[in-house]
């Protein structure tokens, strides 16, 4: 997602992080990753709620996970210590100002994922609004 | 040697049944709450408070929740 970012730019959007963490890990992350796009935490997880994102156990231990987990460790992805809740899941939504939600997607376990091509393409389908947009605040 | 394996079984068995409840229960709607989602606050990385809705009141968001950092 990280590499598409000047995609979602050219496109007249941002990307906008939220993790489930405390303000330090995201800074920590933030440096980590070296990424750019505006990073906030949600240590409530209250808006995980409202957007309706699922906590599970099985979704994170279950079989399901297995395989991709192996992929990721041989692929040198290894993953640290756990910062956060181990057992919420993410999600991706595309909102438009006036809280207009063009796309989301809830994901049901870690390997979960929606192809970020998908993603790009929701946003792409919007070009017209948000060019409407753009020249509304240009006005 | 029967009597171990037998043992082990209703060891594993046990398990299950006891964890059954934790791993198939999933919490969360499944449903989003735009106003709601609109209206919640984050923190940024300094710890100052940020109502999530401001991220897109000028312009359209990528909005990616993450699972957990690390």
């Amino acid at each position: 997602m990280r590499s598409q970012v000047d995609k979602i730019h050219n496109l007249g959007a941002e990307l906008v992080i939220v993790g489930n963490g405390q303000p330090n890990f995201a800074a920590s992350f933030q440096e980590r990753f070296k990424i750019a796009s505006p990073l906030y935490v949600d240590p409530s997880l209250a808006s995980y709620n409202a957007a309706g994102l699922k906590r599970t156990k099985a979704g994170t231990i279950g079989p399901l996970n297995w395989l991709p987990a192996l992929k990721a460790l041989f692929t040198g992805n290894f993953q640290g210590r756990t910062q956060g809740d181990p057992y919420q899941q993410g999600g991706v939504f595309i909102i438009l100002p006036g809280d207009k939600l063009v796309y989301s997607y809830i994901s049901k376990r870690p390997s979960d994922r929606p192809p970020v091509k998908k993603i790009l393409q929701k946003l792409e389908a919007q070009k017209g609004e948000i060019q409407k947009l753009q020249a509304q605040q240009n006005k | 040697m029967k009597n171990v394996i037998n043992l082990t079984y209703s060891f594993v068995l046990t398990l299950l049944i006891l964890c059954l409840p934790a791993l198939v229960l999933a919490s969360g709607t499944g449903k989003t709450d735009i106003k709601a989602m609109n209206a919640s606050n984050v923190l940024d990385t300094t710890g100052k408070t940020v109502q999530l809705g401001n991220t897109w009141q000028e312009k359209p968001v990528v909005l990616v929740f993450i699972r957990h950092f690390g």
